[in-house]
């Protein structure tokens, strides 16, 4: 893994001697006493001045960083005698101080600024010598969204990547996808945190990240084996001279970062509901006499009930990062506040960073990353749902101010005021590591990772009575403590070398992980109070004690190995494979073999197109490989025994103990293959002010692990599944990224557009005639299955009659296939088969919520102090089923397209007559509407201070800003957002009343100093 | 340049094999299976139970537990009474709105309130599998033995009986271990290969109710046997062995009827001398706590009482009461009644009366509740410990008197009616001859059994359902039987097929 480092400095090297030599040619040595060398540093390209630029008394830790003019003032001792000057993406240069006082600074940019270096798995790579499809967020992009969850800032900025969140609720964390929905089951992409292989990164503070890489092809991935199907995030946290990981420790000055940023949330739409009125006159159509008195109805609007019109967000995040060159440091810590909009849900975490490196001789470095955040979550009530729901007739209170009955749902502001669920948790990663250096070209790495944590879910339901349907006739106390503690240790040796124009990287390991997780959770009744200093268990009647204890522990082996081989920085060739041992597969199918190959050819590197100036860059790519995902319970192996079916025996009522069999297991589970083709084009053009990438990819899976509804007759019981390899996917798609960016004079501006096709079909769905070759899910909860998942659809796609108008007249009807019971003003179904009858056969695809293209756009503009940033993203071809609309038929509010219904001949086409239930609920293309939408994400106005202001503040950066996110969204969606996720790949896209997303305002300041 | 990569991949690869295996060796020798073979954490696998006495008698425990499943009971909603004409869908009118579907006939193979009760029978079903598969190889006591399996068997040909006269023609699943596509086997199978079998064999292997030592109060005996038979029997139209089993629970004399009707289903009464078969349960919120919902679910809406309010006795039941019959007011709460000292307000967000239509002069329904499932007190949590009486010894004497009546034996149908009347507070039935004997014992039968689930099943038997129901929206031909769920037949692909009409 070391070897591109290696590389990086290598190509370095000459230019870096003769720079040297130049100054020393040039320049007399005087040797002066302390003085204060001030200058500015510019670009030698078209001299403009660069902002941010490091420069140090050489040797020492003795810096200062350019200010918003590219000024900078270091004062030396007399030992010190030059300057060095660095910049990310020039060539650090070294200049002779020879008794001046001001020196002006010229930075050439590094020969191949694309030559970034990028962190893949165990390991990191020249951009230019890499053969997979990596993407890369660092920067300020990453702290763009004011969340606590860092994966939001991914949303846009990634080809390929789709981030969608599941909730609005403070501490959701949302969902990702890379590359399609490549399972049934879990698609969530995992994270490699500093090493430390993960499933979420909720811990994590975005002002503590370095660099977000996100692996797509199978090149890439391969080295993760049975966990890299669905893509892979490397994470690198900040280290003290801000460079990658496994590079050298520099010496740097010490840099204090402090920001902090203020936010309001609001909730720019609301669903467009029937009013009081309103909905008692429908209701009167469809329970004829329901409201006798249509004028002295109340008119409730729940949502305004139950949504705050602005909450606070609040974040605060101070850091100090340095290296002395022998030791190299990084610590940060960051404060997350948010509340809902609604009242009793909100979020708040800590989180502390710590990075850390020494070098204690030359050949060994050993160190630590660990992060240690504590956080607590009061959970939402589900009040969403329930004011879309609840009657307009009906009041929030009574006279006499307490809870009034809500028809529809309950009363959503007393699931508010009696809900208190609260989830808190601390949580412990990070790895310890060391770096060997053995023989020659021999790196030998040991990093033991861990990742425990302890989290306490508390929720009390004190006693009250609104209703029958909305009581509780004793208060009552939930507790449940969960303890995670993961460990992973995994042993590499890198073997690098390069001579005459050969270069050869290969890496070993063998890894071994073990991951267990214990819950204790007790519930208990009628406790001597209700005030919180009360919420433990050993406070209630103990006859109502109910206790769980669980517990799993799986583990995972592996051995893993690449090979990468450059000829002449020309040709690439890469290879890899991983073989995975996991306990949570059968005996039978516990190895799985993983492995990839690549090849890459730099064309602008041959000889043939060195006249060809305007071509900076053309590189073709091509890889294959086969890669695994084992995200299932470890359970669903098993057919276990069910404890505690107890039965009631006796006069004096005892309880006796009952077991019997669960839900059955399926002992022939094994992990899922996925095969995937990637061919990429990487180009640039006029000195790579004009870069773009391309890449098609083709992603087979295969043995699909999914989660079935069983036949009744098995015995499992109503609402139980179990787990099969049944279905085969397939995903492929483009991906592009273009950008633009030049420098003119003060202006400096900076154009990109992302964006992937994705075309989802499943291939097959197995052995599975048992299934009648289809797998229905897609539950809305009242028994109706609105999606199916069938060979040449997109996965989970939505499934019912297709609607053609509404019937205008009873002749209308009988002369029109329909169904039993239809009449006028009801959907007319479309009778696909021509048979005369409407019946299960005339269900079709109506939708899919996976979207056919997603894409990004963004503007980032700086010009003097200015700074402006715009980021856009959107989605296409992507519907939603409004699952909340089509519940019923239990009378709950309707939306106010209700109001438009058919209510006599030529009144309405497209809207039936007022029905609470009947055909007209049927699982059709009625509730399909289009998820299509184009958002403004993000959008920054920051001010840089002047450095003439700072000095007197002693500071050498500060800026301040005003962000919006999530401003506008263009959507013809009747919900709330049109981003509408699930983790069930089966039952996505299903709109059951979410927690809104919210439109955040911020301010925000950062200084450094 | 060939030459250069070979010399140089030979000495790499060489250095590179001896430091892998080096490092292997050091630091994961023992790396491998033994690793990764790691047990469920705190449960054990079907494999390992039932393997001793105790693990038997936990297993058939887990049987009678299933019964505390709030699917169980109809899918949750006593669909069955609300189907019938003595009920209405009760609660308020927001609250489960959809049961109105059952109600007016309206209802589909894809309502929510079918696929709980098929799925929850044949989950009770499994764990009767799991006994009667599992116990017998096991080494213990052989009478106790025996008995585990006749308890299992007979609560087996209960949810089997229940499945057939819901849904008909059903898969039969007698192991553990059921084929995933199993078409559906026709009812008569079911009731000649499961259900009469093994209640033959609860018969013979079950204690009576008064061999069981007091703990033991509660379970499957051979008295419940013998009635759950005599009523298959009934079912099939066999009145001669239906007529066989009842003689011998009233030659037995282990039974006989509450003097006050109300006994047969208060809280006071349970396990009374009525009582041949109910569910114990606590007045705990849960059901491994050995609660119970279905008295919760019906239960007197609003304050003071807390219930939910689903089943309304219907004006038709109110008003099928014989004048003096003292069962009307024993099975249904009025508002305005004081029971166990609480006055019944009812919920005030029901209408007292709610009727047909503007003019206010045709009653549709009066707010009134299901008294059978009576609890004292005003919590939900004295409603769960509310034992459901599911056989009892008035049911053995309309089966003994229709079965009587049926092979000719009036004069001893009339003796069994006149006890049910007599206890109902009624004078002696004046009805003469088969067919007026048979008419009582359809009008007893409705006013003795009202609210329990009977009814609907008992128009069906009786072929009546079409002349009763069909004002609601009974269709012939379609409704005798509850559709198979939507989802079963899309989970088969079709082996599974629809009943007729759906």
């Amino acid at each position: 893994m070391f070897d591109a480092y290696c590389k990086y400095y290598t190509n370095i090297r000459p230019m870096f001697k003769n720079l040297l030599f130049y100054t020393a040619f040039l320049l007399t040595v005087i040797q002066v006493n302390a003085q204060t060398i001030t200058g500015v540093v510019y670009d030698k390209a078209d001299a403009t001045t660069l902002i941010g630029a490091t420069v140090y008394a050489k040797g020492t830790t003795n810096a200062t960083i350019t200010d918003i003019d590219g000024k900078y003032s270091l004062t030396l001792q007399p030992s010190q005698d030059s300057l060095e000057v660095s910049y990310i993406g020039y060539t650090t240069l070294v200049v002779a101080v020879s008794g001046r006082t001001v020196i002006d600074i010229e930075l050439v940019q590094a020969m191949e600024l694309l030559d970034e270096v990028v962190v893949i798995g165990y390991g990191i790579q020249k951009k230019s010598d890499m053969t997979g499809a990596v993407s890369t967020l660092r920067g300020e992009d990453l702290t763009k969204i004011p969340s606590f969850s860092a994966e939001q800032a991914l949303q846009g900025k990634i080809a390929g990547l789709q981030v969608a969140s599941v909730s609005g609720a403070p501490g959701s964390i949302p969902i990702l996808r890379i590359r399609g929905v490549g399972t049934l089951n879990n698609s969530a992409p995992i994270f490699v945190v500093d090493g430390v292989i993960l499933d979420d990164i909720s811990f994590l503070n975005s002002s503590d990240i370095q660099s977000m890489e996100v692996l797509k092809d199978a090149s890439s991935t391969a080295i993760y084996g049975s966990r890299g199907a669905n893509g892979v995030i490397i994470v690198t946290t900040k280290n003290g001279s801000s460079t990658i990981k496994y590079e050298e420790n520099k010496p740097t000055p010490a840099v204090i970062n402090i920001s902090s940023e203020f936010s309001v949330q609001h909730l720019q739409k609301k669903i467009d509901l029937l009013s009081g009125p309103e909905f008692a006159e429908v209701v009167n159509e469809i329970n004829p006499g329901t409201f006798n008195n249509l004028d002295k109805v109340a008119d409730t609007d729940w949502q305004n009930e139950i949504f705050n019109a602005y909450a606070p967000l609040q974040s605060y995040h101070a850091s100090i990062g340095g290296s002395t060159g022998k030791y190299d440091y990084y610590f940060g810590v960051g404060y997350f506040l948010q509340s809902g909009i609604i009242d009793n849900s909100s979020y708040e975490r800590l989180t502390l960073k710590s990075n850390n490196k020494y070098t204690v001789t030359k050949n060994i470095k050993i160190g630590t990353n660990i992060t240690i955040a504590p956080d607590q979550k009061q959970n939402e009530a589900g009040a969403v749902a329930m004011a879309y729901r609840a009657w307009p007739t009906s009041v929030p209170l009574n006279a006499d101010g307490s809870f009034a009955e809500v028809f529809g749902a309950g009363n959503p502001l007393a699931a508010i005021e009696y809900n208190n669920s609260y989830t808190s948790r601390i949580r412990a990663v990070g790895n310890l590591f060391t770096d060997i250096t053995l023989l020659k070209n021999f790196v030998y790495r040991s990093s033991f990772g861990f990742d425990g944590s302890i989290k306490k879910d508390k929720s009390f339901t004190p006693e009250f009575y609104i209703s029958p349907s909305q009581s509780n006739a004793l208060n009552d106390l939930n507790v449940a403590f969960e303890q995670t503690g993961n460990w992973l240790w995994e042993n590499t040796l890198n073997y690098s070398k390069t001579f005459n124009k050969h270069s050869f990287n290969a890496l070993a390991g063998i890894t071994a992980q073990r991951n267990k997780l214990e819950v204790l959770s007790a519930g208990i009744q009628n406790l001597i109070g209700e005030d919180s200093a009360l919420w433990y268990i050993s406070a209630g009647e103990a006859e109502y004690l109910t206790a769980s204890n669980r517990g799993e522990i799986t583990a995972m082996a592996s051995y893993l190995g690449r090979v990468n081989y450059t000829y002449n920085n020309t040709y690439l060739f890469t290879a890899s494979i991983r073989r995975d041992g996991s306990s949570k597969f059968g005996i039978n199918n516990r190895w799985g073999n993983f492995p990839s190959f690549a090849l890459g050819w730099n064309l602008a590197n041959e000889a043939f197109m060195a006249d060809v100036k305007k071509i900076s860059r053309v590189k073709l790519r091509a890889s294959w490989g086969i890669i695994g995902n084992e995200k299932i319970p470890w359970s669903r192996q098993y057919s276990l025994v069910d404890n505690n079916i107890n039965a009631v025996f006796g006069i004096g009522e005892d309880i006796t103990q009952g077991a019997t069999y669960g839900v059955s297991g399926n002992p022939d589970l094994q992990w899922e293959n996925t095969t995937q083709s990637d061919a990429g084009l990487e180009l640039g053009f006029f000195d790579n002010k004009l870069t773009s990438e391309f890449d098609y990819y083709r992603k087979v899976t295969d043995g699909i692990l999914v989660d079935l509804l069983t036949p009744g007759h098995l015995g499992n019981g109503p609402y139980t599944t179990v787990t099969y390899n049944a279905a085969e996917v397939l995903n492929s798609g483009f991906e592009w990224n273009i950008g633009w960016n030049e420098r003119r004079g003060d202006l400096f501006y900076k154009i990109s557009v992302l964006g992937s096709t994705l075309h989802n079909e499943v291939l097959s769905l197995g052995d599975t005639n048992a299934l009648g070759g289809f797998i229905p899910s897609g539950a809305l909860g009242n028994g109706q299955l609105v999606t199916r998942t069938v060979v040449g659809q997109p996965v989970g796609a939505f499934y019912g009659y297709e609607v053609t108008g509404v019937f205008q007249t009873e002749d209308e009807v009988n002369s029109t296939a329909h169904i039993a019971g239809q009449t006028e003003g009801d959907l007319i179904f479309a009778d696909q088969n021509n048979d005369g009858i409407i019946d299960d056969k005339d269900r079709v695809f109506i939708g899919s919520y996976i979207p056919d293209l997603i894409y990004g756009f963004s503007l980032e503009v700086a010009y003097r102090a200015f700074d402006l940033s715009l980021d856009f993203n959107g989605q296409m071809g992507s519907e939603i089923y409004n699952g909340k609309k089509a519940v019923r038929p239990d009378l709950y509010n309707f939306e106010s397209n209700l109001i438009d219904r058919w209510t006599g001949e030529g009144t309405s086409d497209t809207e039936p007559r007022a029905t609470a239930g009947g055909t007209n609920y049927e699982a059709s293309s009625y509730f399909i509407e289009s998820g299509d939408f184009f958002r403004l994400r993000s959008a920054t106005l920051s001010y840089n201070f002047k450095q003439s202001f700072l000095t007197k503040l002693h500071l050498t950066n500060a800026s301040v800003y005003l962000r919006g996110t999530n401003l506008f969204t263009l959507s013809e969606y009747s919900g709330y957002t049109p981003e509408i996720a699930s983790s069930n790949a089966l039952a996505s896209g299903i709109d059951l009343g979410v927690y809104p997303i919210t439109s955040v305002y911020s301010f925000g300041i950062n200084f450094n100093f | 340049m060939l030459q250069h990569m070979k010399i140089f991949i030979n000495n790499s690869i060489r250095k590179l094999i001896i430091l892998c295996t080096a490092l292997g060796i050091l630091t994961f020798t023992s790396c491998g299976d033994d690793f990764l073979n790691i047990s469920p954490q705190g449960s054990i696998t079907e494999a390992l139970f039932p393997q001793t006495e105790a693990d038997a008698l936990l297993s058939v425990n887990a049987v009678y537990g299933t019964l505390h499943n709030w699917s169980y009971w109809y899918g949750g909603f006593p669909i069955t009474d609300i189907l019938s004409d003595d009920a209405r869908k009760g609660s308020n009118p927001g609250d489960a709105a959809r049961l109105e579907l059952f109600e007016n006939y309206t209802f589909t193979s894809t309502s929510a309130d079918i696929f709980p009760y098929y799925g929850a029978l044949y989950k009770s079903i499994k764990s009767a599998n799991v006994v009667i598969e599992k116990v017998p190889p096991i080494e213990m006591d052989e009478a106790l033995k025996s008995r585990y399996i006749a308890e299992a068997k007979f609560l087996r040909a209960l949810f089997y009986f229940n499945l057939v006269r819901s849904f008909g023609d059903v898969p039969k699943v007698v192991s553990t271990t059921p084929e995933f596509s199993l078409p559906r086997s026709p009812k008569i199978e079911i009731y000649n290969e499961i259900i009469i079998p093994d209640l033959l064999e609860a018969i013979s292997n079950l204690p009576e109710k008064t061999e069981y030592s007091a703990p033991d109060l509660g379970r499957a005996t051979r008295g419940a046997a013998k009635l759950l038979l005599a009523k298959v029997y009934l079912y099939r139209a066999d009145y001669a062995n239906a007529l066989i089993y009842t003689t011998e629970i009233i030659n037995s004399g282990l039974y006989v009827l509450e003097a006050d009707f109300e006994m047969a289903f208060s809280v006071a009464g349970q396990y009374g001398m009525e009582s041949i078969f109910e569910v114990g349960s606590r007045p705990f919120e849960s059901s491994e706590l050995g609660g119970n919902q279905y008295a919760n679910t019906q239960g007197v809406r609003g304050d003071p009482n807390k219930g939910w309010g689903f089943n309304r006795p219907s004006v038709d039941l109110i008003n099928s009461f014989e004048a003096g019959d003292e069962r009307k007011d024993a099975t249904i709460i009025f508002l305005g009644e004081t029971i166990d000292d609480v006055f019944i307000v009812g919920d005030i967000s029901t209408n007292d009366v709610t009727y047909t239509d503007d003019t206010m002069t045709d009653t549709l329904e009066i707010e009134t509740y299901n008294q059978k499932i009576w609890t004292p007190g005003t919590t939900t949590v004295e409603q769960w410990g509310y034992n459901i009486r599911l056989l009892r010894y008035a049911e053995v004497l309309l089966i003994a008197a229709e079965a009587a009546n049926e092979t000719g034996n009036t004069g001893d149908a009339l003796i069994y009616i006149n006890l049910i009347r007599e206890r109902a507070g009624l004078l002696p039935s004046l009805a003469a001859g088969q067919d007026a004997i048979r008419a009582e014992i359809r009008k007893q039968r409705r006013s003795e059994f009202a609210m329990e689930g009977e009814r609907f099943f008992d128009l069906i038997r009786t072929g009546t359902a079409s002349d009763v129901l069909g004002p609601l929206g009974f269709i012939s031909g379609k409704h005798e039987l509850l559709p198979i769920p939507q989802s079963e037949i899309d989970l088969s692909g079709g082996t599974i097929t629809q009943n007729p009409g759906w």
